[in-house]
C-alpha cells in the first residue's frame, strides 16, 4: 500500500452490531439483521470440541506418525506429448515385434531364427483363441554347425499355447498351510496380503484430503491385485476419492463395472456399492433401469437401515423426476416411518412440509 | 540408533505441538467445517494429517500459519465429499429444492434452528476464501491482520474477501427470505 493510500477501515462484526447496519442490505431489513446476528451470536457461543475428543484425536495421530510409512505416489507426470508418444511407442512395439520375428526366421541364420520363431509362434498362438496345428512353431531349420543338444528341447517340446487356462494357484487355507510347509505357503501370502492391505489403507486415509493421489493408488492397486482380497475396500476408496473429485459420472462407470462381475470378490461392502450405484444412477437420470433394481432392494428385509434409507431416497428421486409426486410423498413418508431419527429425516420432514 | 532417537525427538515435538495448538486447530476446523461435519471426525483427520506431515515442516512459515492451512485443507476437502456424498446420501434433495442444509438440533427453538440452517446454507453458497474469512472474523472474533497471517494472504486481500463474502451472503440471505 503507498504511504498516500489511506488504509480502508475493517468493517463492524455483523455480531457486534446492535443497532446501525453495516450494509446497505441490512438497512432495509432490520428482521434479517436480527436473525442474521442471532445465529451468529449462538454460534460463536458454541463450545469447541471437548478436550477428551482432542486427547484422542492427538494419541491416535501421535501412534500413526509412529507406524506411518512413507507414500509412495507419483510426484512427476510424462508431459502431455510424450504421454501420447508413449502410446504410440508401446504400439509401434506390439506391431514391431512379430515383422521383427518373422523377418528374422527369414533372414537371420539358423541358431537366430530359433528365437525368431518362438516370438513369431508364441504371438500367434497368444492372439488366436483356437491355436490350430500350423500355428505352432515349426521346428528350427538345422545347420550343420549345430549342436543336437542345442536344438533338440525345443523340436520335442513345443512352446505349449499359451490361451489355456492357467491354474491360478490357490490360496492356502490356514489349516493348508499348517499342515504343509507352512513357512513356505505362507510368506509369499502375507507378503501378498500385506502389500495389498499398504496400497488400499493409504487410498483409503488420501481419499479425501488428496483424491488424485488416492486414485494414483488404487491404480497401481487394480493393476498389481486384479483379483486381490480387498478388492471391495479398494472399490469403495475408489468411489470416495471420485466422488471428492466431482467425477460422479467416473464412479457411475466404474461401479457399472462392478456390478457387471456381480460385485466378485466384495463381499463385505457389495451392498454398499450395489446402493451407491442406485443412488448415482438415480442422480444420472437412469430411473428407468434404477427403479426395478430400487424396487428390489427394497423387498430384501435384512438390508441395513441406513442402506434403506438411502434406497428409499433415490426411489423417492426417482419417483419425483417421473412425475409421480404421490409415490414421491409415500416414499418420503415412509423413510419418515422406518427411520424417524435417521440422518435425512429433518430435511425429509421439512420437505413434506411437516 | 541415531535414527531411533530422532524418531522419538520427532514424536516427543509432535506431543508437544498437539499440545499447544490442538485446541486451536480443533476449534478452527469444527468452525470451518460448519454444523454438518462430525466435529471428533474432523478433528481426527486434521491432526492426523498434521502428523502425516509433520517431517516435512521446515519452518519456513509460522507454526499457526502452517497448521491453518492444513486444517484449511482437509475441511475444504471434506466439504467437497461431503457435498458429493451428500448430494448421493440425500436423493430427496432435487425433490425438496430448498432444503436447509444442517439438521435440526432438537434442543433449539424451532425458529433459530431455521435461521440457523438458512445462514449455513447461504455460507455454502460463498466461495472457500470468503467463507473461511467471515468464519474467522465473525465467529472467531480475529482481526483482519491477524487473518492475513493465519491464511498468508496480503491485508488488502482479506478486507476485499471479507468485503465479498459479508455482500454476497446478505444478498443470499435476502434471496431466500423472499
Amino acid at each position: 500500500m503507498s504511504p498516500n493510500e489511506r488504509p480502508r477501515p475493517w468493517p463492524a462484526r455483523l455480531i457486534d452490531t446492535e443497532s446501525a447496519a453495516p450494509e446497505p442490505e441490512l438497512q432495509a431489513r432490520p428482521e434479517l439483521e436480527v436473525e442474521l446476528q442471532s445465529v451468529l451470536r449462538a454460534w460463536a457461543n458454541e463450545p469447541g470440541p471437548s478436550e477428551e475428543v482432542i486427547r484422542r484425536a492427538a494419541r491416535q495421530a501421535v501412534d500413526h506418525f509412529e507406524v506411518q510409512q512413507p507414500i509412495t505416489t507419483r510426484s512427476w507426470k510424462w508431459p502431455a506429448f510424450l504421454r501420447s508418444g508413449r502410446i504410440a511407442l508401446a504400439l509401434a512395439a506390439v506391431l514391431l515385434v512379430p515383422i521383427g520375428a518373422a523377418l528374422a526366421s527369414k533372414l537371420l541364420p539358423a541358431r537366430l531364427s530359433r528365437l525368431g520363431d518362438w516370438f513369431g509362434g508364441r504371438h500367434a498362438i497368444r492372439s488366436s483363441e483356437t491355436p490350430s496345428q500350423n500355428q505352432i512353431p515349426s521346428p528350427p531349420a538345422l545347420s550343420t554347425g549345430d549342436s543336437l543338444r542345442d536344438v533338440v528341447p525345443e523340436v520335442v517340446a513345443p512352446p505349449a499355447p499359451s490361451v489355456m487356462p492357467v491354474a491360478r494357484p490357490e490360496r492356502p487355507t490356514h489349516r493348508a498351510v499348517a499342515s504343509a510347509a507352512p513357512a513356505r505357503l505362507a510368506a509369499p501370502d502375507a507378503d501378498l496380503l500385506a502389500g495389498e492391505a499398504s496400497l488400499v489403507s493409504q487410498a483409503i486415509a488420501l481419499a479425501n484430503s488428496n483424491p488424485r493421489a488416492a486414485l494414483d493408488l488404487l491404480s497401481d492397486y487394480w493393476h498389481q491385485f486384479p483379483d486381490g482380497s480387498l478388492r471391495g475396500e479398494a472399490a469403495i476408496a475408489e468411489l470416495s476419492a471420485r466422488l471428492s473429485l466431482g467425477e460422479q459420472a467416473e464412479a457411475l462407470v466404474r461401479l457399472d463395472g462392478f456390478a457387471r462381475d456381480d460385485f466378485r470378490g466384495m463381499k463385505g461392502t457389495a451392498e454398499e456399492l450395489r446402493v451407491a450405484r442406485l443412488e448415482l444412477m438415480a442422480g444420472a437420470g437412469r430411473c428407468g433401469e434404477a427403479l426395478p433394481l430400487l424396487e428390489k432392494e427394497l423387498s430384501v428385509s435384512a438390508a441395513a437401515p441406513r442402506l434403506r434409507g438411502r434406497v428409499l431416497l433415490a426411489h423417492a428421486a426417482c419417483k419425483a423426476s417421473s412425475g409421480d409426486e404421490a409415490g414421491n410423498r409415500a416414499d418420503l413418508k415412509r423413510y419418515l416411518i422406518e427411520l424417524p431419527d435417521g440422518p435425512r429425516a429433518a430435511q425429509v420432514r421439512h420437505a413434506l412440509g411437516q | 540408533m541415531m535414527a531411533v532417537e530422532t524418531e522419538s525427538t520427532d514424536k516427543a515435538r509432535l506431543e508437544e505441538l498437539y499440545r499447544l495448538y490442538g485446541k486451536q486447530v480443533a476449534r478452527w476446523a469444527t468452525r470451518l467445517g460448519g454444523p454438518r461435519a462430525d466435529a471428533s471426525d474432523v478433528v481426527q483427520e486434521v491432526f492426523l494429517v498434521i502428523a502425516s506431515k509433520f517431517k516435512e515442516f521446515r519452518g519456513e512459515a509460522k507454526v499457526s500459519t502452517w497448521l491453518f492451512r492444513i486444517t484449511q485443507n482437509v475441511v475444504c476437502n471434506r466439504r467437497k465429499s461431503e457435498r458429493s456424498w451428500g448430494w448421493l446420501k440425500a436423493s430427496a434433495d432435487p425433490v425438496a429444492r430448498g432444503l436447509p442444509t444442517s439438521a435440526a438440533d432438537p434442543s433449539e427453538p424451532m425458529e433459530l434452528s431455521d435461521a440457523k440452517a438458512r445462514v449455513h446454507k447461504a455460507l455454502d453458497g460463498l466461495g472457500e476464501a470468503e467463507r473461511n474469512a467471515l468464519i474467522l472474523f465473525e465467529i472467531e472474533g480475529l482481526s483482519g491482520e491477524e487473518i492475513a497471517e493465519l491464511t498468508g494472504v496480503r491485508t488488502e486481500a482479506v478486507w476485499m474477501r471479507l468485503t465479498r463474502a459479508r455482500r454476497q451472503l446478505i444478498r443470499l440471505l435476502a434471496r431466500m427470505e423472499s
